[in-house]
């Protein structure tokens, strides 16, 4: 991690008349954090239509207690945090499914927020450290596309070591993948070697290979933080060996040891290759791939524990609870289960779910983000949308750390969701993946 | 607080240091786990407890004294221990746990932009320290299990002040003889203080094991660790010490925390000190016995291990670690994963009476 992560951040009333400000704070701050001038003004755009819908709901409010911008250069994209403390603010256009009407005089207020989650690659909004809300705008560097070099050459290697690879050997390793495996194994993110390579010099990723004496690559495996106490590994990659055994082994080995003091307390493999050595990890399940002539292929999933188990409090659903139960029984996990559902307490209005599309692999995550009443009706909406753009690998994680996504079970099983498997300490607490399979089961 | 103050308030290294969590009480775990019983096979702890001159002393402090401060600096035990190694008061240092007086070494020698050398599966404390106060730990990986002497003297700069080695090294149980500890102190030269952690060097019977101690006067730059929680057994205490020369320990003392070492540990650790031969001599028998049947099991289910010196024992599964503990805490059985020490799918097993090994045993077999 660099010292380019350090954040600049600006304070600053909830006024109309304050938004030059805001705009000007966004604008600058991505421009200095390495975007370029289009990707800039549209990080702008969504600052300004998010400070103006805030300051209309803070006028209605009885109290608030301002704003605060806080942008962070990621090397591959600035990520632009908005820490807010106003009650009752509606949220629903920021769903992916959510659809804007000219003719509607209620939902003019809000358009801002449909064009400022467009104009962002990732949004989420989550409850602050601090208190009140965050919402987390990331805009990512426009990158050239990937000039169409050969992949460097590969052969079996006498001897290897793994290290901490260079630039250089991040963006040949890119190019391996793609050489020698299929898309399946690649995340969106991998596919342009430039953008890989910010991503690890940014410390998002994490990074180890195998080299020869000539510093000829084998293998790789990466890795990066996808919830606070959970790492997501990918690969690992072996490329052009005869037994790609000792390389895969050695790469988990050395990658294990590389985050085993880190805060992560969960490794998953939800890219595991055919190379991943099973003796180091436990089977968590099975998730089904669709590929875009319907062909099925099952992907086992795994993950090992990094620490001790410190047991764990978890929510429930009554009807999630066989479930629940069978995974924790086989994988020795010490849980103190609480059933939660709703039974006519007060909830908001709308929910937001966050929708992860990953156009490369054809499949999409829907996470929910703020309760509603109007959870499955909104979950229908984009369960509908995400099958009209012909994408048949649907999943839905649920945080079983928060007792209102719990109540969202029975929804989503209704709508032919189910549970595939438990990624422990996946999120606040425990994740459930369900997938929808419909009737394709 | 909003979380942009406090990062700001908060030093870089601190921000990227992550707590070391510890286990929670067994009352909590057992019922966590579901189990009537649990056999602690994590800590090596010595499981004949402390010596009986030790305990005699625990069970009759009057309780009205714990409203006393002890003695600040642990006056009568280094008085003890100056008789008992033929030293002098003022060459050693009490701690709160021979923990405390790694930071009391590393506080008085290093300073911004410095550097430890250490290896990369040891005890671990060395290298939190070092990382927590805004130093560097340069690590050395292991050359069959054991410190590598000549990568460690390769590792150093103009800036590392202290080399940390454990002999015998936890959790593998290798060791450096004496002509081979003295070897490397000739080369270091005095450049470094050399810190030698001889925690467990109590179970060491081999005839080539060296004494720190003896050692002091020759390598003025050497500090040896001790402490009265391993083959004591006063772990619960938090008891433990350093020794060196004159001049060193002078200089350390400026960063030691006085007061920090409670009167009932003192008391009790004098009582270990001066009465502990035949409890040496039974742990020992004890500890030979059982690693004697582990070596024999172990072997019989085809399992690697590494075992050397030392209250404990390595085993290599072919599972992760993680998962392992966890199915023989469900059995009442608690031993160490050893992912955390850059061993994945190891675990470290501490001797226990044999019951507790039979326990772990059949656990074990139950789970492969």
């Amino acid at each position: 991690m660099t010292n380019d992560n350090l954040p600049v951040s600006l304070r600053l009333r909830l006024d109309k008349a304050l938004l030059p400000v805001a705009t000007s704070f966004a604008e600058n701050a991505g421009s200095a954090m390495g975007l370029g001038r289009s990707e800039a003004l549209k990080l702008t755009l969504a600052v300004e239509e998010v400070f103006s819908y805030l300051a209309s709901a803070a006028e209605g409010a009885e109290e608030s207690d301002g704003l605060t911008l806080e942008a962070v250069g990621r090397v591959y994209c600035v990520e632009l945090n908005v820490f807010f403390n106003i009650p009752k603010v509606d949220f629903r256009l920021l769903n992916l499914a959510a659809h804007y009407s000219p003719g509607d005089e209620s939902s003019l207020n809000e358009l801002g927020l449909f064009l400022a989650s467009r104009s962002v690659d990732q949004f989420s909004l989550s409850d602050a450290t601090s208190g009140g809300m965050q919402l987390k705008l990331v805009k990512e560097k426009l990158y050239p596309p990937s000039a169409e070099q050969e992949a460097p050459a590969c052969h079996a290697l006498d001897d290897f070591e793994i290290v901490t690879p260079e630039v250089g050997q991040i963006k040949e390793a890119a190019r391996l993948l793609k050489a020698y495996y299929s898309a399946l194994y690649l995340p969106d993110a991998y596919v342009l070697p430039a953008k890989l390579a910010d991503m690890v010099l940014s410390g998002e990723i994490g990074t180890l290979v195998a080299i020869d004496r000539h510093g000829d690559l084998g293998g790789a495996i990466f890795w990066r933080f996808h919830a606070k106490s959970s790492l997501r590994s990918y690969g690992p990659y072996v490329f052009c060996q005869p037994d790609p055994g000792p390389i895969a082994q050695a790469l988990v080995e050395a990658a294990l040891n590389r985050v085993a003091k880190t805060q992560a307390v969960s490794f998953v493999c939800r890219y595991p290759t055919p190379e991943l050595p099973k003796e180091y990890f436990e089977y968590l399940g099975d998730l089904e791939y669709f590929s875009p002539d319907g062909t099925k292929h099952s992907w086992p999933q795994f993950y090992r524990q990094l620490k001790e188990d410190p047991g764990e409090v978890v929510w429930c659903n009554p009807t999630l609870q066989p479930f629940l139960k069978e995974q924790y029984t086989r994988l020795a996990l010490a849980r103190d289960v609480h059933l939660y559902q709703v039974e006519g307490e007060k909830r908001p209005a709308c929910s937001v779910i966050g929708t992860h599309l990953d156009r490369v692999q054809g499949h999409a995550t829907l996470r929910p983000m703020l309760d509603g009443m109007d959870a499955e009706e909104n979950l229908n909406r984009h369960l509908a949308l995400i099958m009209t753009e012909g994408i048949r690998t649907i999943f839905c994680n649920v945080d079983l750390g928060l007792a209102w996504q719990v109540s969202w079970v029975p929804a989503l099983q209704e709508m032919g969701f189910s549970p595939r498997l438990v990624i422990p300490f996946g999120g606040k607490a425990d994740l459930v993946v369900f997938q929808h399979l419909g009737d394709q089961e | 607080m909003s979380k942009t103050t406090l990062d700001k308030l908060v030093p870089g290294y601190i921000k990227e240091f992550e707590a070391y969590i510890p286990s929670k009480p067994d009352p909590e775990l057992m019922k966590l786990y579901g189990v009537d019983h649990l056999y602690r096979l994590n800590n090596n702890e010595n499981p004949l407890g402390p010596p009986a001159a030790a305990q005699e002393v625990i069970s009759q402090f009057p309780p009205c004294k714990a409203a006393l401060y002890p003695s600040g600096d642990v006056y009568y035990l280094r008085q003890a221990l100056a008789r008992h190694f033929e030293m002098e008061p003022d060459q050693f240092l009490l701690g709160n746990g021979a923990n405390e007086v790694i930071a009391f070494a590393i506080k008085a020698f290093c300073e911004a932009g410095d550097n430890i050398v250490t290896a990369d599966k040891t005890f671990a404390v060395y290298e939190w320290v070092a990382e927590f106060s805004g130093f560097k730990a340069k690590l050395v990986p292991l050359k069959d299990f054991g410190f590598d002497d000549e990568a460690m003297l390769r590792a150093r700069d103009e800036l590392s002040k202290i080399i940390f080695f454990c002999n015998p090294n936890n959790p593998t149980g290798t060791w450096w003889d004496e002509a081979k500890l003295r070897r490397f102190l000739d080369k270091v030269d005095g450049r470094q203080i050399v810190v030698v952690d001889e925690a467990y060097c109590e179970f060491v019977e081999e005839p080539g094991f060296p004494d720190g101690m003896r050692l002091i006067n020759e390598y003025p730059n050497l500090v040896v660790f001790r402490t009265f929680s391993k083959m004591y057994g006063l772990a619960g205490l938090r008891i433990g010490y350093l020794a060196g020369s004159l001049d060193v320990v002078d200089i350390i003392r400026r960063t030691c925390v006085v007061y920090s070492v409670n009167v009932v540990a003192q008391e009790a650790a004098l009582a270990a000190l001066e009465n502990g031969e035949e409890h040496i001599r039974s742990t020992r028998e004890l500890v030979r016995a059982e690693k004697d049947y582990l070596a024999k099991e172990t072997a019989r289910l085809g399992l690697a291990t590494q075992m050397d010196q030392g209250c404990f024992v390595m085993i290599r599964l072919p599972m992760s670690d993680t998962f392992a503990y966890r199915k023989l805490m469900a059995q009442g059985i608690m031993v160490r994963s050893m992912t955390g020490f850059r061993f994945p799918n190891w675990i470290r097993v501490s001797v226990g009476k044999h019951e507790a090994m039979q326990a772990f045993v059949a656990a074990l077999e139950s789970i492969l």
